[in-house]
């Protein structure tokens, strides 16, 4: 009973989901997100609690005792990968769990989370470059394609920022990613900066495609979350579909104009 | 074998830049980077093993690098996620995602077809790989836990 008196109902509910939905815009697996809103719902004294996440939306409904049961949606709109965050809302769920704190505390701690540091764009721009030359490297490029798609990888990473600012189309964003890569890998290698512009262009991609997605997308459908999981494939689809059609337009543009490659 | 200890070297690189691109910070970040390295190394130590066929060595290497993660999250009280999503990084089939996509546009469906195949077998090995660590990881310290 003491456990209840923290937090009302709604109040529960409404912070639980809150937990779980900045867990899931920064890339937490659903089982994590599922678990972290129920556990966080019974450790506050709520007899039943029932939640289904899916990468663009999770639902719950609390029961508090038998006459009050709430329930509330929530819409994912935007996902990125953010670990750290991910990290800090896990520490934040766990210790909650273990010692219930009121609603005001609760708040002053996501907060603190919401305000922590996050990499600036320069060191972003400068790992995404550092992305594209190892991986360059590891399948095979000399020494001068890895130079070639260090700059082009940190580039990439300034005008997914830029545009991105703007607030662009997901899929538009990937378009003009795969364009600029294999742009700059057929230019740098016609101005004779690298040897081979595939390479190039294998290992600048590497920030953008969406490997990762894939394999916890045939994850999550082991683990029986089928619509997260079929949902995830179908997003690393298009999204590999949004590179591949903006590098196919470079290299069909080259070839008609320079007749080379 | 310096061949792959080089090429263990530059995924050990390649994960600590992606974990920065994940925000990935401190410790967790140098642990990310290292299960980026086992992942490979593991891969290429199979692959010499077994030359047939490569869907054992990513099976093993996920499953190699998920139970790194699974005891870095154990040591230092973090997601076993941050470390499994940065060190499956050197051998997820991105390249392979953006080929299919690539051959479908340029309607070759049949090598589109077989790179799509290959893709789904990657990704599903690895996908089963961190699976079964972490299951087995799971019902072990469950099975500790309930013996306490």
């Amino acid at each position: 009973m003491e456990k209840r008196a923290l937090m009302t109902g709604s109040e529960l509910l409404s912070d639980a989901m809150t937990l779980g939905s900045w867990l899931l815009a920064c890339g937490a697996e659903i089982y994590r997100v599922e678990e972290s809103i129920r556990r966080m719902c019974l450790a506050y004294g709520a007899a039943d609690a029932q939640v289904y996440a899916v990468p663009t939306a999770i639902i719950a409904t609390v029961r508090m005792d038998e006459n009050h049961v709430e329930t509330q949606v929530r819409r994912i709109e935007q996902r990125g990968t953010d670990l750290n965050r991910v990290n800090a809302l896990n520490a934040l769920c766990r210790s909650v769990c273990a010692h219930p704190i009121p609603h005001e505390e609760f708040w002053a701690r996501m907060q603190k989370i919401a305000d922590a540091d996050v990499y600036p764009p320069i060191i972003r721009c400068l790992a995404s470059g550092g992305v594209a030359l190892f991986f360059t490297l590891l399948f095979g490029g000399a020494a001068a394609d890895g130079l070639l798609t260090l700059i082009v990888g940190c580039l990439l990473e300034v005008l997914m920022e830029l545009i991105g600012r703007i607030g662009s189309n997901p899929l538009f964003l990937n378009v003009l990613g795969g364009a600029w890569i294999a742009f700059a890998a057929l230019s740098g290698v016609r101005l004779g900066l690298g040897q081979s512009y595939d390479l190039v262009i294998m290992g600048s991609i590497m920030p953008l495609v969406p490997g990762l997605m894939m394999t916890n997308a045939i994850r999550d459908l082991i683990a029986g979350d089928f619509m997260a999981g079929i949902t995830r494939f179908a997003a690393a689809l298009l999204h590999a579909a949004g590179i591949a059609v903006g590098a196919a337009i470079s290299l069909g543009m080259s070839s008609l104009l320079l007749g080379g490659f | 074998m310096t061949h792959i200890l080089y090429q263990t070297l530059l995924s050990l690189l390649a994960s600590l830049f992606f974990g920065i691109l994940f925000q990935v910070r401190g410790r967790n970040l140098c642990f990310a980077a290292l299960s980026g390295g086992l992942c490979w190394l593991v891969y290429a130590l199979v692959c010499e093993v077994i030359p047939s066929s490569q869907i054992p060595a990513y099976f093993l290497s996920a499953a190699a690098t998920a139970l790194f993660a699974e005891l870095c999250a154990r040591a230092f009280h973090s997601p076993a996620g941050v470390f499994t999503a940065v060190g499956v990084i050197p051998l997820v089939p991105g390249g392979g995602i953006y080929r299919t996509m690539l051959l479908c546009i340029s309607g070759t469906a049949e090598q589109a077809l077989s790179a799509c195949i290959s893709t789904i077998g990657i990704a599903g090995a690895m996908a089963m790989g961190v699976m079964v660590t972490s299951s087995i990881v799971r019902m072990v310290t469950h099975r500790r836990r309930s013996k306490n």
